[in-house]
């Protein structure tokens, strides 16, 4: 189909492709052949690219810096060179409940700030006081949630790793980013560690908790 | 999330096979595209900015597969909700939309939670796609910054039609969140933007769909390394989690991270933060859950009496003189030979019937209540006209974009379509209804969408059929 080869190094695509692009342009056009005479056309134009252009705006540095967790985390464990890898990551303790607190605040934008206040009380009577908090509240939890998981997870790991070293002397199992192998020598005070952080992560979660709770 | 030990994959891209891009398909004129193509960009064009190892099209094919099942419903839904409010009579907002609508017919008013399911399902699930809205336009950010910009005509033209796609899905989301919190700071009809919005957004979806199904089902059949494994991605833990082979799609990246999630995590992280958006938004259409509609405006509660539920206009917010609901107040039944005028107390006397019905907002909330009046049917023989055409309700409010409704045939003839005096929670004694909420007298309907069934109402005009 010596036709439709010449059409593909034209058009770049097969001939069905300009059919299902055409039909787009026109029922959009149609579209706006039907409301570009209402007073608020050019509101609605505006609000349609701000959305694309806020969108790219302000998720895409979002999005760029989600693709570079190692930049943080590498920055967070600098302590931990390739000798010394932490025994369990907590990047996905932080990213889970970060993004979940994001999209409910993303969701509920309009709710949280207040921003329906005068309408919701207007219709309803009701009133968007407390939600801030109720965001917090949950933000709080989830976070909570994530620290106690993290601090179970490192207590086992803690605790497999002793019991391993005292079986096997020089466990050997892995590298780090582009490392050299090496072994995982604990440090003497690694079971101490991970009571610590469990600790510690139990006392983040309660403040956090008590500040929510101070506020309602 | 498994528990790894501190092994790290060798850094993907320094192993043996280098990840490089294939030449894409240029179009006429070819040296001018692969001129712009070679010219060295800095990030974000440069498709090295793009380091997640998880993306490629298989990711974005699952979270597209999600898409294609759960938004045609949220789109056929929103379509129907606009023929709920009764565009035959005019009462549909934007009210003359051309040939932009499903074939009309009449709403049904049976089974009673018909709406509710309707627009609860468009509410809700809106709402619950939303993180994987998000997430799909993560998989495919690096083809927004692609290098060069256009390659062919076709190409140009699909980046154009996108906008269709991309602006529709944000503006329809973006207006849908705000009104159904009462943000209308956009200072346009919401009804009239959402629904323009829609048919911009159906032809951006419908196309985008027709141009991208084949390349979703062979990625989603072929599987990793084209093993036709369709879920073997799953199987990886952080550990073994490989990037995507590179294709002509530009998905997968050239210079991929370590892994620090594997893609199971993702779409669990993705699907978790749909079920937490559900759990705390199906309280407000679903009584049980209530308490947990913690963001929600209308997971607020009034109480537990028997008024103590929803209100969407309050007599305050109405403007009525409260002066005019008193004694002084009658309802008027119009269509027959002579007008008919009735106290509340005449209609007290009258035959009354118990309905256990839901009231449901276009909004996404809804409640269920239990209402005692006389049936609209018995108010239609009263007047003369057993079986109208229609029926046009005015409310003693008269500013009100819902001061007024008119109801279809079979909504004036269910039997458990009501002029309501009394309401109680589901199944137990009715009160009067509390001034909120239409005293004297408001209407009831069921599977109507809620701002219709008209509260504070003063006549009712039962319009004969005609020839």
């Amino acid at each position: 189909m010596a036709a439709l080869r010449s059409w593909r190094r034209f058009y770049g695509e097969n001939p069905l492709h300009l059919l299902s692009v055409l039909g787009c342009f026109a029922l959009s056009g149609y579209v706006v052949s039907l409301v570009y005479t209402d007073p608020s056309a050019i509101w609605l134009a505006v609000w349609f690219l701000g959305a694309v252009i806020a969108h790219d705006l302000v998720l895409y540095p979002l999005y760029a810096l989600a693709d570079q967790p190692l930049t943080i985390s590498r920055w967070a464990r600098r302590r931990y060179g390739p000798d010394r890898p932490p025994l369990v990551p907590a990047i996905n303790h932080v990213r889970v409940p970060a993004l979940g607190s994001a999209v409910l605040f993303l969701i509920y934008l309009p709710t949280i700030t207040g921003r329906g206040e005068d309408a919701l009380r207007f219709t309803s009577g009701l009133s968007t006081a407390g939600m801030w908090d109720h965001w917090l509240l949950i933000t709080a939890v989830l976070f909570l949630g994530s620290a106690v998981i993290y601090a179970v997870r490192l207590g086992v790991a803690v605790r497999r790793d002793l019991a391993d070293r005292d079986g096997s002397p020089a466990p050997s199992d892995g590298e780090d980013g582009g490392g050299e192998p090496t072994s995982t020598p604990i440090a003497p005070g690694a079971a101490s560690a991970g009571a610590f952080a469990s600790r510690s992560a139990l006392l983040v979660g309660a403040l956090l908790l008590s500040l929510v709770l101070g506020r309602t | 999330m498994t528990t790894v030990r501190p092994t790290d994959p060798p850094e993907a891209g320094t192993g043996p096979e280098p990840r490089v891009a294939p030449e894409p398909e240029y179009g006429f004129p070819r040296a001018l595209f692969r001129a712009v193509g070679r010219i060295p960009v800095p990030p974000p064009a440069d498709p090295r900015t793009w380091r997640s190892p998880l993306r490629g099209t298989w990711l974005t094919s699952v979270f597209g597969a999600v898409l294609l099942v759960g938004l045609p419903i949220v789109i056929v839904t929103g379509l129907l909700s606009y023929i709920a409010y009764g565009p035959q009579f005019g009462q549909a907002i934007p009210a003359d939309v051309g040939y932009l609508h499903l074939p009309y017919f009449d709403w049904p008013s049976n089974p009673a939670w018909l709406y509710r399911l309707t627009q609860g399902l468009h509410v809700t699930l809106g709402m619950v796609l939303t993180p994987i809205v998000l997430a799909k336009l993560w998989s495919v950010v690096p083809k927004l910054f692609v290098w060069p910009p256009v390659r062919s005509v076709g190409h140009l033209l699909e980046r154009i039609s996108l906008l269709a796609l991309v602006g529709g899905i944000l503006f329809e989301f973006v207006t849908g969140l705000m009104n159904a919190q009462y943000d209308y700071s956009f200072g346009f009809s919401f009804y009239l933007a959402h629904y323009y919005g829609a048919w911009v957004f159906i032809a951006g979806f419908v196309s985008h769909v027709v141009l991208k199904v084949p390349t979703m089902g062979r990625a989603l059949r072929a599987g990793p390394g084209g093993t036709g494994a369709f879920g073997r991605w799953l199987n990886d833990g952080v550990a073994e989690t490989e990037p995507e082979p590179i294709d002509e799609t530009g998905l997968a990246p050239l210079a991929p991270n370590r892994p620090t999630l594997s893609r199971r995590g993702l779409l669990a992280v993705v699907g978790g933060g749909s079920a937490l958006v559900a759990v705390l938004s199906v309280g407000q259409t679903w009584d049980p859950l209530r308490p947990l509609a913690l963001l929600s405006p209308r997971g607020q509660s009034y109480g537990t009496g028997p008024n103590d539920f929803q209100v969407n206009r309050t007599l305050a917010g109405s403007g009525i003189d409260p002066s005019r609901l008193g004694a002084g107040w009658r309802l008027t039944l119009r269509g027959g030979a002579t007008e008919v005028s009735l106290t509340r107390d005449q209609l007290l006397g009258m035959a009354l019937h118990t309905a256990t019905l839901p009231i449901a907002c276009v909004e996404g909330w809804s409640v269920y209540r239990t209402w005692t009046g006389v049936r609209l049917r018995d108010l239609a023989a009263l007047a003369g006209v057993p079986d109208p055409a229609n029926a046009f309700v005015q409310s003693v409010e008269t500013t009100g974009a819902y001061a007024r409704a008119t109801l279809q045939n079979n909504q004036v003839l269910n039997p458990d379509s009501l002029l309501a005096l009394r309401v109680g929670n589901p199944g137990e004694e009715t009160v009067d209804l509390a001034p909120d909420h239409g005293f004297p007298a408001r209407v009831i309907v069921p599977a109507l969408p809620g701002v219709h069934n008209t509260k504070w109402v003063s006549s009712i005009d039962f319009r004969p059929r005609t020839g």
